[in-house]
């Protein structure tokens, strides 16, 4: 996946997706401190879109409820168009649901508001790093998706099923290890602990269905008869 | 399902039908049973010559031979057919009223002189016009006027016919003043009124129970082949009793056959599958022999050996033997208390069948030919046992049906009972829990007696307990040690701000069964808040530095390196607290000192793990 996602230079442009002005502005405040500069700033899906068709910066903050929509949608979109793009969910709770619903259409993340100016920072400069937050509720909903519902990667290509390096980050942080612990109990670093689950999210984001159809469309798989439908 | 139950009972009271038509008969008052009344001759002699001879011409005396009247003819080989003449002496004495004759049984057509005199015609004997008639299914009365007799020998003259097929004898004949020969004949006549009776009536009674069942419920399998067993062998009953069939010999020969062979190949065939022995093979013999006994009969009429019909129903009657056999067999069985019904009725009709043919066939008693006939009553027996079990296989279907029709009705209730003490549960824990603390803090902030920094962490605070809330409402997982994972994202940097520092020893690659409440309702709260309130205690009271959370299968700890319980009297109602939440998650709690560090408290919860997941 590596390949696929390359790490442009900072720093890096992110369009706001938000419709409420007070969460918008401070996030606005933010966003140089963590290595971002905005591109953009959308209050609506409309809007949204119309910044998109001239526009789809490095990365993407997305509140899900907008006045004129689902914003989930808007990830599928800008993806499509740019696949190296990172969006990131804005979410009140960081409850498992919406947000794996987000990373299903390409997300890599999310975001928790509603907490101190000081723990967005932290999240908006993991994102710059090209990590996520990961809460355990969400690590155990991925665990048991690979065990019932994915027996099998989408595509046979390389890396999109689990390394075992992967599967293990993924258990520890189901049980409440923190980063700082797994990475301690596993002997790699915190910096190695983030990238692994940045790409649990990508590998879960390619499971999907439309991230696959453009994976194989990049790859040219469309015209093989056993490209499985899902 | 009420109304299907009713209905099916009407139905299945239909098998009480012959008990009905039997007291119908029975109820205008039975004759006392017969006790030999002072002048009846009962004559065991006669003599006998072949052909229909007219008392005036007897023809040469070297022609009759006497015989006597036992039955004895039935096994005469080659069998006693055609036509016979009789002639018995019976004696009046002086002064002769009202006298009568009596003749249990004789077959099949026969006219009847006394003192020369002819006294009554059954179906016209040497005359083709009458050829269909059977008469010996009925015993006959002839009543005689003081002017027929005269003091001393007088005579009875018998001229009998055997329709071909059938065969031509006389019984015992009873002679004697006419009221007690009349009461014996009415004893009689009776007893076989009985028998009709009971035959139409369990007849009638499966028919319409299964015949029922088959239009309302199951048109294949046993209940239509009952319902038309049931209707043939009542038609055949009707024919076989009925002394002007009005029909040709060779036609009724074929119906009776028709009726006996595919009446008994229907019942056994319905029987093996009410028995549970459902077996095509069984059921292609059965109906084989019974469609062959058309074309045999049709043959016998037609002037074909005689014993061809014989052996064919032989067959017909040892299949049916070997199907009762392989019932009894499997009622035999553990745990077949049903289908031993089915083996009794079985057996029952084989012990009748049996009596006939003992009777006719080997007995040596004079009288076997005036004893009851019991072979009709047979195959009706066995229908009863199969009506029976069909009545009982169905009333346990419904009844299992209204069973599971409770049992749904009962999850309905428990699953709504359980939704609304769900909903009344979060209810109040919006309304003591978020709403409490957003109440009291707008108060704060409208009096504006709270400082801004306070405002927010109590805002934080309410938040945090919102997103625990909302993290037990979605589906609990099953284990132990997610739960415990997400609790400790949401409280863990809460510790870390009040300055203690958190130990997680929470296994990774064990499974950890929750207590057996978790999944109770609430369940998971009570684990949440029975968490949150020991680190609570810990952060209040103890003075620790550290907290360590570890957990195994079948228990939870959290231990502290503070002061101890000792020096705590303060945590006293807390306690109280953590005991009701231990009970509600079924589980056991314990606090003792710590385990590892020199001082310190450790609270731990037990509860019982039952076999690793299957």
């Amino acid at each position: 996946m590596s390949e696929t996602l390359p790490c442009p230079a900072l720093p890096r442009r992110l369009g706001l997706i938000e419709d409420d002005a007070a969460t918008a502005a401070r996030l606005v405040e933010a966003l140089p401190a963590a290595g971002w500069t905005l591109a953009w700033q959308a209050g609506s899906v409309a809007a949204a879109r119309a910044e998109l068709a001239r526009e789809v910066p490095d990365g993407l903050l997305v509140d899900l409820g907008l006045p004129d929509g689902h914003g989930a949608a808007l990830i599928g979109e800008a993806l499509r168009r740019r696949p190296d793009c990172q969006a990131l969910v804005i979410s009140v709770f960081g409850d498992e649901r919406s947000v794996l619903d987000a990373i299903a259409q390409g997300a890599s993340g999310y975001l928790v508001k509603g907490q101190g100016d000081g723990d967005i920072a932290r999240h908006l400069s993991h994102l710059a790093e090209g990590g996520s937050p990961m809460s355990p509720a969400i690590a155990r909903q991925l665990l048991t998706q690979l065990r019932d519902r994915l027996p099998q990667p989408v595509a046979p290509g390389p890396g999109e099923a689990l390394t075992g390096r992967e599967h293990e980050v993924l258990r520890h942080i189901a049980r409440g290890y923190t980063y700082e612990e797994t990475a301690a109990a596993l002997g790699m670093s915190v910096n190695t602990v983030r990238h692994h689950v940045k790409q649990i999210y990508g590998k879960l984001a390619v499971r999907s269905r439309g991230a696959a159809v453009y994976v194989a469309q990049q790859r040219g798989w469309l015209d093989r008869p056993d490209l499985p439908r899902r | 399902m009420r109304r299907e139950r009713r209905r099916f009972g009407l139905l299945a009271a239909a098998l009480l039908l012959p008990v009905a038509l039997l007291w119908a008969l029975w109820a205008p008052g039975a004759p006392a049973p017969g006790t030999p009344a002072a002048g009846l001759q009962t004559l065991h002699q006669a003599e006998r010559a072949p052909g229909l001879r007219p008392p005036d011409r007897p023809g040469a005396a070297a022609d009759w031979r006497a015989v006597a009247l036992d039955d004895a003819w039935r096994r005469q080989d080659p069998p006693l057919r055609g036509q016979h003449s009789y002639r018995l002496r019976f004696t009046v004495p002086g002064q002769a009223g009202a006298w009568a004759v009596l003749v249990p049984r004789l077959g099949d057509r026969a006219r009847l002189y006394v003192n020369g005199r002819l006294r009554a015609e059954l179906g016209a004997p040497g005359d083709a016009a009458g050829e269909g008639e059977d008469h010996s299914g009925w015993p006959q009365l002839l009543t005689l006027d003081p002017s027929d007799l005269h003091p001393g020998d007088n005579q009875l003259w018998v001229q009998l016919e055997g329709t071909g097929w059938r065969l031509s004898g006389l019984s015992r004949v009873l002679v004697g003043p006419r009221a007690p020969v009349v009461a014996r004949y009415r004893q009689l006549l009776l007893a076989q009124l009985t028998m009709a009776g009971a035959v139409l009536g369990v007849c009638a009674g499966v028919a319409l129970l299964a015949g029922g069942y088959a239009l309302g419920w199951q048109r294949r399998g046993p209940p239509p082949m009952l319902a038309a067993a049931a209707l043939l062998w009542g038609l055949r009953s009707v024919l076989w009793w009925w002394p002007d069939g009005g029909l040709p010999p060779a036609t009724r020969l074929l119906l009776l056959d028709l009726g006996f062979a595919g009446a008994l190949a229907l019942a056994c065939a319905a029987a093996l599958r009410l028995g549970g022995l459902p077996s095509r093979g069984w059921w292609r013999a059965l109906l084989g022999l019974a469609l062959l006994q058309g074309p045999v009969a049709l043959a016998v009429g037609l002037g074909a050996p005689v014993q061809w019909r014989a052996w064919l129903l032989d067959a017909q009657v040892l299949l049916c033997v070997l199907v009762l056999a392989r019932l009894l067999w499997r009622a035999a069985q553990p745990g077949q208390g049903p289908a031993r019904v089915l083996g009794l009725g079985g057996l029952a009709m084989l012990l009748l069948s049996g009596h006939d043919h003992w009777y006719l066939f080997f007995s040596t008693a004079p009288d076997a030919m005036s004893r009851p006939y019991l072979t009709p009553l047979g195959l009706p027996v066995f229908l009863l046992a199969c009506g029976w079990l069909l009545v009982w296989r169905v009333r346990r279907a419904l009844r299992a049906e209204a069973l599971a029709q409770r049992l749904r009705d009962r999850r309905e209730g428990l699953r709504r009972q359980a939704a609304a003490h769900e909903r009344h549960r979060l209810l109040r824990q919006l309304h003591d829990g978020l709403g409490a603390q957003l109440t009291s803090l707008l108060s704060a902030v409208q009096r504006r007696r709270i400082a801004p920094a306070e405002v927010e962490q109590r805002l934080i605070d309410t938040l945090d307990e919102l997103r625990l809330s909302l993290d037990l409402m979605d589906e609990p997982g099953g284990d132990l040690g997610d739960l415990l994972g997400q609790l400790r994202f949401r409280l863990g940097p809460r510790l870390e701000q009040a300055g203690l520092k958190l130990l997680w020893q929470v296994p990774v690659d064990a499974e950890l069964p929750p207590p057996p409440g978790l999944q109770r309702p609430g369940g998971a709260d009570h684990l949440r808040r029975w968490v949150q309130e020991v680190l609570t205690n810990v952060l209040r009271h103890a003075r620790a530095t550290q907290v360590t959370v570890c957990a195994g299968p079948g228990w939870l700890a959290i231990e502290d390196d503070g002061r101890g319980l000792a020096a705590d009297a303060a945590r006293g109602r807390g306690l109280r607290h953590l005991a009701e939440r231990a009970q509600a998650l079924q589980a056991r709690l314990e606090i003792g000192a710590a385990a590892q560090a020199p001082h310190g408290c450790r609270v731990a919860l037990h509860w019982a793990v039952h076999s690793s997941r299957p």
